[in-house]
């Protein structure tokens, strides 16, 4: 079947300079994934918030644009059984609104409220940032914590990625090349204590280091313990093995283990905010203070 | 009715907060957009520049390169001749752009000249410049080895050199009871200024106007004529709206001169707006390290301070740049009754963009050395902060220091104790301290500063009155944020006893103003007041004797209160202040205009400021809680003016002091993002508190007051730095410091 696509030469915003790109409205979710497979070097658009700023420093060349914005079936967020979904299109600031995601998801809301600024918030979303998957995202480690289902849509159809599988190295996903993420479900983590700690120098700005706590106690025994960094690595970190190795344990007489041991798999990068051993430092007052915090 | 003294509201502001300004860019006119093919090298021989493809860009009109325009300049840029001696410096005039190696990393090497700002960028992709790599000179160490010489012409790398010497430097050395080593380093800035600079030319039958973002629009006239061989009469610039400066824009690009040549050339009007990334080029600030040594005795009297001062002039000299290398020596002893001092002044070229003046421009870094050196003298002697400076500080005003500098007024005992009862430092400190027991990483801070402002050598005004007694202001000052307008408008309205909504300030267009310097130095409300005043009380004259004429009466009969003239001898006879305005018009007579010239020279604010700052332990970043100056300006003209250049100062003060360094990468590359410069935001603000003296000591100028723009930024890092060494009790000589280096020390005291 012969499609006609409707090209517009557009120039986006009026202070931004980016090279001449061609932009694509696609009437639907197979429209869009149809498009990004038939053309090289073409992008989803949803928020736009990494996107916009790397075209206009060209840092970014691309040839087309897919806007996914009209798209309004992807913005949305459920409550199902035993997860959220929350689609592709939702805004930060939506999210935030929603007063089943404060309730059902307090470590998502918690995180969402520190992403960016208000700027930001109101333009971003999860699976933007997903799909961007800066290792400093502290969206991309609160979605590990959860090891969030992400739901993506490509030609062949959909599937479901797990976030442990999602992130690949920076700003690299397992997303194919015509696939795009269309929502993301949250498990529902009933009995569990959350907490979020986020080292910025200024507000707005990249974490230095931040850390997502969800733990599950038993008369002060780890039943389960789960940890996500921003900033620390290529992609977003979990410690699995640490993580497993204290099951069972006294969380408050293993603290100071967790701190020493969080750091062993990890070598992050040194750059204006901050060498390599100062992260590894913060990495383990953040996981201290959150950690005490959690046990109240 | 009084103004003076009183918290005017800003007369000007609507336009601002809604939005309705007209900035340069605002300006609509056809104009060609340009856009620059920048330097990826640091330092690189130019081989080739090959512009064939981005003719054929569609909407390119014109690319040039330095061929094109370079031979249409008669000069280049040169340091200030207002302030600065040309032969203390080794230059080579910049152009507007290189023509045989490129000297920073985004220097511009060529201009695409394009219908609108997209195609224009688009040119700039399709430029290929070749270029041969040459070894980058990177820092001051480097420079100073003269190993690779950026400037061939001067055969070295450095372009100041001047020892200053006063007092009995060796006898001070030799009778101390202690010599102790400082070190004062102040990293890299960038100003960065709302509004991007940016520019509109038109060249039309020999006459050139520029709407520029500039604060010296009548001296950039000068130049334009000096560097393009036009008459000035033939040249208008014209300042619009300006979004801040804080020094930078005293300061003429090569991009700039690109842009006025190219439509010099094109005969078409040609714009350029910089892109915020530029803007951060465009200017650079600070970084310089003094390293030396005082002489003290062990009651804390310093008797001799010598040592070494390095500059970074950045690869090119600006109009501004000397003005730190020049001045920082001269004030190195502050307030301080110091009589044998030893100071080299030394500035080199560097592979890094061109450094300006920045708010203060020179005293915040003397005041950074000499505060450092006396808490550090403090910290070996075991001293408190404030008996220090108590057994150092100048106790006869006026006091000319030992290089010469004279600070006009003022009690600088007095003020200390009295700022440090007003502010609270005794209390904070105990605060502080228990704080800290608890395990509450806090610290308090202070530091003092005395410094000149106002600068000459002179500024004009002049006054208009309609015939319906509305009164017109023109000032050679020129406010781009500080709200000094409102002030000169109540000074206006004060001497000529009218209301404010009767006078309207304007300034910044050379064809509108004679004559002028600009607004810079904490200059504009004293100097630039000074003359408004005088033109004031000329035009107050010419009223009574418009008066005197309706009457037929000696002007010496004539009475003037609040807006009615009256006669001395005939109660009777009353006219109100806009029936002379009218009659100056009637019989064909032009109306009543007086302009003013007022020469003088610096004045001297000082004060003592304090701040809070809490360290997280986890991160070691720094926030400061808590900001409060205590300052005597002089007269007071509006306190909410004056205070607001206190919180502003006080914010630039944070961000020198904790998050602001323009870093330049191993390839010579400054960071134009603000993901790699800190600007704190007003999360990071402070709590400001912000007292002027009870008892001000006036300055000798008519206005009385002394200059408020620039204190907190010049004692500012001296006294948060201060704060934080309180806070971690070690030593820090370096802005900013980093969480990184506070979360060292504290380990290091585990």
């Amino acid at each position: 079947m012969l499609k006609v696509y409707l090209f517009i030469q557009y120039k986006y915003y009026k202070h931004v300079y980016p090279p001449d790109f061609a932009y694509y409205i696609p009437n639907s979710i197979y429209e869009a994934v149809d498009f990004l497979g038939r053309y090289d070097n073409a992008r989803p658009l949803a928020g736009g918030q990494s996107l916009l700023p790397m075209l206009k420093l060209r840092l970014l060349n691309v040839d087309y644009i897919v806007d996914l914005n009209p798209l309004k079936e992807l913005d949305y967020v459920s409550l199902n059984k035993d997860y959220m979904e929350i689609g592709a299109l939702t805004r930060y600031y939506e999210v935030l609104k929603s007063s089943i995601v404060n309730e059902k998801l307090p470590l998502l809301s918690m995180v969402i409220r520190k992403v960016g600024d208000m700027q930001v918030r109101n333009m971003g979303t999860i699976a933007g940032s997903l799909a961007n998957a800066d290792p400093a995202s502290d969206t991309c480690a609160v979605t590990l914590v959860f090891d969030a289902d992400i739901v993506t849509t490509s030609s062949s159809g959909n599937r479901v990625i797990k976030a442990r599988d999602f992130f690949k190295g920076p700003f690299t996903t397992a997303l194919a090349k015509d696939e795009i993420v269309t929502a993301i479900r949250y498990p529902i983590l009933e009995g569990y204590k959350f907490n979020f700690v986020k080292v910025v120098r200024r507000a707005g700005d990249y974490p230095l280091v931040s850390v997502a706590v969800a733990v599950k106690l038993k008369d002060g025994v780890i039943e389960d313990l789960r940890l996500g960094y921003a900033g620390v690595s290529q992609t977003p970190y979990r410690p699995f093995e640490v993580e497993k190795s204290f099951i069972g344990k006294s969380l408050k007489d293993s603290i100071e283990d967790i701190v020493s041991k969080v750091v062993e798999g990890v070598n992050p990068p040194s750059d204006t905010r901050g060498s390599s051993s100062y992260r590894k430092e913060v990495m383990r007052n953040v996981t201290r203070k959150a950690l005490r915090e959690v046990m109240g | 009715m009084t103004y003076i003294g009183q918290s005017v509201k800003r007369l000007y502001d609507e336009k601002f907060v809604t939005g309705k300004s007209t900035y340069v860019d605002d300006i609509s006119i056809p104009a060609l957009y340009t856009a620059f093919v920048r330097s990826p090298y640091a330092h690189a021989r130019i081989k080739k520049i090959d512009v064939t493809d981005a003719l054929k860009v569609p909407g390119v009109v014109a690319v040039f390169t330095a061929k094109d325009i370079n031979p249409m300049l008669r000069g280049g840029v040169r340091p200030w001749t207002t302030y600065l001696n040309l032969q203390s410096f080794r230059y080579v005039e910049r152009k507007a752009f290189p023509e045989d190696k490129v000297r920073y990393v985004g220097e511009p090497v060529a201009m695409v000249l394009a219908v609108d700002k997209y195609s224009a960028r688009d040119g700039v992709d399709k430029v290929t410049v070749d270029y041969e790599p040459l070894q980058p000179v990177l820092t001051m160490d480097e420079a100073l080895k003269n190993q690779v010489i950026i400037h061939e012409e001067l055969k070295t790398n450095i372009a100041y050199d001047i020892p200053l010497k006063a007092g009995d430097v060796d006898k001070a050395f030799k009778e101390a009871d202690k010599v102790i080593p400082v070190e004062a380093i102040n990293e890299r800035l960038i100003p960065n200024p709302m509004e991007p600079r940016g520019i509109v030319a038109r060249y039309e039958g020999g006459n050139l106007t520029v709407w520029y973002s500039t604060q010296v629009p009548h001296y950039m006239r000068s130049e334009f004529a000096r560097i393009f061989g036009l008459h000035e009469s033939k040249i208008r610039v014209i300042m619009p709206d300006v979004g801040g400066a804080f020094g930078s824009k005293v300061n003429l690009l090569a991009e700039e001169l690109a842009v006025i040549g190219a439509s010099i050339r094109l005969g078409r009007p040609v714009r350029w707006t910089a892109t915020r990334s530029e803007e951060m080029l465009a200017s650079n600030a600070r970084h310089n390290e003094f390293r030396g040594e005082v002489a003290v005795k062990n009651d804390g009297k310093i008797l001799g301070i010598r040592g070494k001062l390095v500059l970074d002039f950045g690869a090119y000299v600006t109009i501004t740049g000397g003005v730190q290398s020049a001045i920082i020596p001269m004030m190195i002893t502050g307030p301080y009754d110091i009589r044998n001092a030893e100071v080299e002044s030394i500035a080199v070229y560097t592979n890094t963009p061109p450094i300006t003046m920045y708010r203060g421009a020179s005293r915040p870094e003397a005041t950074f050395i000499i505060e450092r050196i006396v808490s550090t003298v403090a910290d070996e002697l075991g001293l408190d902060d404030v008996t220090i400076r108590e057994r150092n500080l100048a106790t006869q005003l006026p006091y000319t220091n030992p290089f010469g500098i004279r600070y006009d007024s003022g009690d600088y005992v007095g003020l200390l104790k009295k700022a440090v009862e007003k502010l609270g430092y005794y209390d904070l400190k105990k605060w502080a301290e228990e704080e800290r027991k608890k395990g509450h990483i806090v610290g308090v801070g202070m530091a003092y500063y005395v410094e000149i402002a106002s600068f000459g050598p002179w500024e004009y005004a002049e006054i208009r009155v309609d015939e319906n007694g509305d009164v017109l202001v023109l000032t050679g000052t020129t406010p781009h944020g500080q709200g000094s307008d409102t002030g000169l408008a109540q000074i206006v309205a004060d001497a000529l006893q009218i209301d404010i909504s009767k006078v309207r300030v304007v300034w910044g267009d050379t064809d509108q103003v004679p004559m002028s310097m600009g607004t810079y130095g904490s200059r504009s409300i004293t100097i630039g007041g000074s003359a408004a005043l005088i033109a004031a009380n000329k035009v107050l004259e010419d009223m009574k004797k418009v008066a005197a004429q309706i009457w037929n009466a000696d002007v010496q009969e004539v009475q003037y209160s609040n807006g009615v003239f009256t006669h001395r001898a005939d109660p009777n006879k009353k006219l109100t202040w806009d029936e002379v305005a009218r009659a100056a018009y009637s019989k064909h007579e032009p109306g009543i205009k007086e302009s003013a010239i007022y020469e003088s020279d610096v004045t001297s604010p000082y004060g003592v400021h304090v701040a809070v700052v809490e360290i997280d332990e986890n991160s070691g970043i720094a926030r400061v809680l808590e900001y409060r100056a205590y300052d005597d300006i002089g007269q007071v003209i509006n306190p909410a003016l004056a205070e607001g250049q206190i919180h502003g100062g006080a914010m630039q003060a944070v961000g020198q002091a904790l998050y602001e360094q323009a870093v330049i990468t191993e390839s010579g590359a400054l960071g134009v993002t603000y993901a790699d410069y800190f600007i704190p935001t007003m999360v990071e603000a402070p709590k400001y508190v912000s007292v002027f003296a009870d008892t001000p000591h006036f300055s000798p100028y008519p206005t009385k007051s002394k200059g408020v723009g620039e204190a907190a930024l010049i004692v500012g890092p001296a006294v948060i730095v201060r704060a934080v060494e309180d806070a971690v009790k070690a030593r820090f000589n370096r802005t900013p410091i980093k969480p990184e280096e506070i979360l060292n020390a504290l380990k290091l005291k585990k």
